[in-house]
């Protein structure tokens, strides 16, 4: 063989090629101008502050989508994500409000934070170092955290400091009256986090691990990964993303219920699948993540909008569910064939 | 077999040939077995042994030849497993295939069941079952699951079956007394004696031993290069004779043109033990040498190279690597030692499948190329992944391409580069050559013997004598759990003929 034939060729970009990368890749891209297409035909969808607000309304989803994203490229999955999005929350209010009164506002933020990273860890912890199901035992602690909730404010918490409300409800580029058309910073955090992770998983020693890992376990370990490390970390990137998603929600309802994110994880679900990620493991985008939470909230609020009932809703979700998953299982089978 | 009487043909092949993409793996094999005796197969690594017994046991459609088993002709196209099945042609894989979730006595009676009217006959599916369990010297409740059974135990229910179930007339088995311990291989093997005198059942025995088919058979067959060579009466030959015949006159030795100077010791193990496995095991290994590491299945040369790299955990023992001695628990902690390693098993511990070529290569140096914000420098990446290709080129449409696209012998081309990247103190190679094309092999031999060894020390096993004796500056040979010899190149034994000797036990 000479080096001639060797060196590779410049890539090609035909139609081919790139309509072949769509449909294995970003397939969620053209389900959403699909949807949008669909939306103009509902009055007030395409208006600019509908868009906003849908937009908005996906940031806490993204968030989550975001944790679970990264448990399921390493061939795993968290449950608890959903309870995580509410416990952090909750007892970071419950400091700043009632435990520690008088302690600022950043006390709560960095507890959110603390929680997140704890809950995490002990996910992780159980799972790989213990070699328990994950599945299984994020069900479990899904349900331990939402009795937590449920016992510490059975009513749910009203009237926030305005500094923990600010992240998730505050908005910019709009004074006064127009304010209300303004950009939820939310929208602006949670377009840096996807870029951040997108950094991550693509340009960083941590991210080629987390998809050797799921790909290839054993031959991860055998290259000298720490493998162990690597899922215990995106267990604990996964509550702490669920958390930021709570902190967003909190802001955004100005609230926060016993029920908060109870029964999302479906969503979270779909959104991931429907995003590209494989529940086999080592294969997803987290640009693809964006698109399915939009897609999602999309489809929520175009229901709201044409007055949709909520037995039929679920009905609805339930159908997006089973879409997401067999999409997700002939994508998988292109990506094997050939090219 | 009866005295005097003349023995009646239980299967033949005729001319059988199988070709490979253009290789030939089988070369017009004329085979006759006996009703009533146990033959056996015998040949090194690659002389076509599996394949030959594939096509008898009709999994692998020749390419030429015919087959006759009794009343039966056919070849190709109309010798499947099915036909084989029907007229009493049995395989014992290496690697049995049973329902795992069900029980021993289901998997027996899988496909043959016995009936009372519509309902199995549960009672007498028993009985016979803990009959057959007792003749093959399995101790266990038909009830259990299969997936809690040994491969060993797997391997003699698979010979149950075909036994006493099957009732098969022509039982081929692929190697299973590799991994039978001593013990329950003398009992195999006597109840295979009992079963080809008394029932007139043809046994065929593919072994590396060539003490065991001696001791065993009536009459031995030897392959070499795909052709069949002699078949002998294992009463008229001696095991020097038989590893005569096997090597053949083809004497392979080296072509001295390198000088070997060797720098510092780089690795040195002492008194490494694990019970079962190998027993104080102690070499050193200098920089700049090629180390080679002979001996058949159960020699415990494996368990060696892979406590090397801490997937095997040694009882006792000193490894010291560049003057730093630790007990080598993990991978981790081989890499952080100074070892760096390929495995036997590509396509389960190397390749990290549905990722490109370039992140396979790159992904134990990752870490070690990105800024201190953790990004990866791109810059350095490519310099590196394209410096490797200078050295050990692979056919890749682009770097960005899927490694599953590859071919195997590109794929090992890409793990071989990955690890030659890390630049250890030592490599330990475990069979680099296996399960890739020949265009790689002398690719690959070249690597080790150029690049590779400059700066670093190489320990390698491989399949192939002739390999080693290309590849390597000294050979060690293992015989049960012992490192029972060593071979210079430079001196005059240090052929494949002699270490295949040597690591058969027969020394000359």
């Amino acid at each position: 063989m000479s080096l001639q034939e060797a060196v590779p060729e410049a890539r090609r970009w035909g139609a081919r090629e790139i309509t072949r990368n769509i449909v294995e890749n970003h397939l969620i891209w053209p389900l959403l101008a699909v949807l949008v297409v669909i939306g103009a035909f509902v009055p007030g969808f395409l208006s600019q502050r509908n868009l906003i607000n849908v937009a908005w309304g996906a940031t806490p989803l993204a968030c989550m989508t975001l944790g679970m994203f990264l448990v399921m490229v390493t061939g795993a999955l968290d449950l608890s994500i959903e309870s995580s999005f509410a416990v952090a929350p909750t007892l970071g209010l419950l400091v700043v409000m009632q435990w520690l009164p008088d302690s600022p506002w950043i006390l709560a933020l960095l507890t959110m934070l603390a929680v997140g990273l704890t809950v995490g860890f002990i996910n992780g912890l159980i799972s790989v170092k213990l070699g328990v199901n994950a599945f299984l035992v994020t069900l479990a602690t899904m349900l331990i955290l939402r009795g937590v909730v449920i016992y510490l404010i059975p009513e749910g918490v009203y009237g926030l400091p305005t500094g923990v409300t600010y992240w998730g409800g505050a908005r910019i580029f709009g004074e006064g009256e127009a304010n209300r058309n303004g950009l939820p910073i939310a929208i602006i955090i949670v377009v840096a986090l996807v870029v951040l992770l997108a950094v991550v998983m693509n340009s960083t020693a941590f991210g080629k691990s987390v998809y050797a890992i799921g790909n290839n376990e054993p031959a991860a370990f055998v290259a000298g990964i720490n493998v162990q490390r690597v899922k215990i970390t995106c267990f604990v990137l996964a509550a702490t993303f669920a958390a930021v998603g709570g902190l967003l929600q909190v802001g955004r309802l100005d609230s926060v219920t016993a029920t908060m994110g109870d029964g999302d994880i479906m969503n979270v679900f779909a959104a991931a699948t429907l995003g590209g990620t494989s529940l086999n493991g080592g294969r997803g985008h987290v640009s693809g993540i964006l698109g399915a939470a939009l897609l999602i909230t999309a489809i929520d609020n175009i229901m709201n909008l044409i007055g949709v009932e909520p037995s039929i809703r679920r009905i609805v979700f339930g159908a997006v569910l089973l879409a997401a998953i067999c999409l997700a299982s002939i994508q998988e089978r292109l990506a094997r064939t050939n090219a | 077999m009866g005295a005097g009487s003349e023995p009646r043909a239980a299967f033949r092949t005729e001319k059988l040939t199988k070709r490979f993409s253009g290789q030939t793996a089988v070369d017009e094999v004329d085979l006759t077995i006996n009703a009533g005796e146990v033959h056996g197969i015998i040949g090194r690594n690659g002389a076509g042994k599996t394949v030959l017994v594939s096509m008898m046991a009709g999994v692998l459609p020749p390419t030429s030849g015919t087959l006759v088993v009794g009343e039966f002709r056919g070849g190709a196209g109309s010798y499947s497993p099915g036909t084989a099945h029907s007229l009493g042609v049995t395989i014992i894989p290496q690697e049995p295939e049973f329902a795992l979730e069900m029980s021993v006595i289901d998997n027996l009676f899988l496909g043959v069941p016995l009936k009372k009217g519509p309902v199995l006959a549960h009672a007498k599916m028993r009985e016979v079952a803990a009959a057959a369990l007792d003749a093959v010297g399995v101790q266990l409740d038909p009830r259990t699951k299969i997936a809690l059974c040994t491969l060993e135990e797997q391997q003699l229910l698979a010979l149950a079956k075909a036994l006493f179930i099957e009732d098969a007339k022509v039982i081929l088995l692929d190697e299973i007394t590799a991994s039978l311990s001593a013990a329950r291989k003398q009992q195999i093997l006597d109840l295979m004696r009992v079963e080809a005198e008394q029932n007139g059942r043809a046994f065929v025995l593919i072994s590396h031993r060539i003490s065991e088919v001696i001791t065993v058979c009536d009459r031995v067959s030897v392959l070499r290069d795909g052709k069949r060579i002699a078949t002998v009466p294992s009463a008229e030959t001696t095991a020097a004779e038989l590893a005569q015949l096997i090597v053949g006159d083809d004497v392979h030795a080296p072509v001295l043109d390198e000088t070997m100077e060797f720098g510092d010791r780089v690795l040195q193990v002492e008194g490494l033990s694990k019970a079962g496995a190998f027993e104080d095991v102690a070499f050193s290994l200098r920089r700049g040498e090629v180390l080679g590491l002979a001996g058949l299945d159960g020699s415990g040369k494996d368990e060696v190279v892979n406590a090397l790299y801490g997937l095997v955990r040694a009882d006792r023992g000193n490894v010291t690597v560049n003057g730093k001695t630790a007990r080598v628990k993990s991978p981790g902690m081989a890499r952080k030692l100074g070892v760096a390693y390929v495995p036997k098993k590509r396509e389960e511990l190397a390749v990290v499948h549905g990722m490109s070529v370039q992140d396979n290569i790159l992904l134990p140096v990752y870490s070690a190329i990105s800024n201190a914000v953790g990004l990866i420098n791109r810059r350095r990446a490519k310099e590196l992944v394209e410096a490797r290709m200078a050295v050990l080129p692979f056919k890749a449409r682009s770097l960005g391409v899927n490694i599953d696209y590859l071919s195997g012998g590109n794929r090992q081309r890409v793990v071989i580069n990955r690890m030659a990247l890390l630049r250890p103190d030592v490599f330990v190679l475990h069979e680099p050559t296996r399960g890739v094309d020949i265009a790689s092999k002398p690719d690959i031999i070249a690597t080790v013997r150029n690049d590779l060894r400059a700066g670093s020390g190489v320990i390698l096993t491989s399949e192939s004598e002739d390999e080693l004796v290309d590849m390597c500056d000294r050979v060690l040979v293992f015989f049960r759990g012992k490192c029972v010899r060593e071979f210079i190149r430079g001196a005059a034994d240090f052929t494949s003929g002699a270490i295949y000797n040597s690591l058969q036990g027969v020394e000359q």
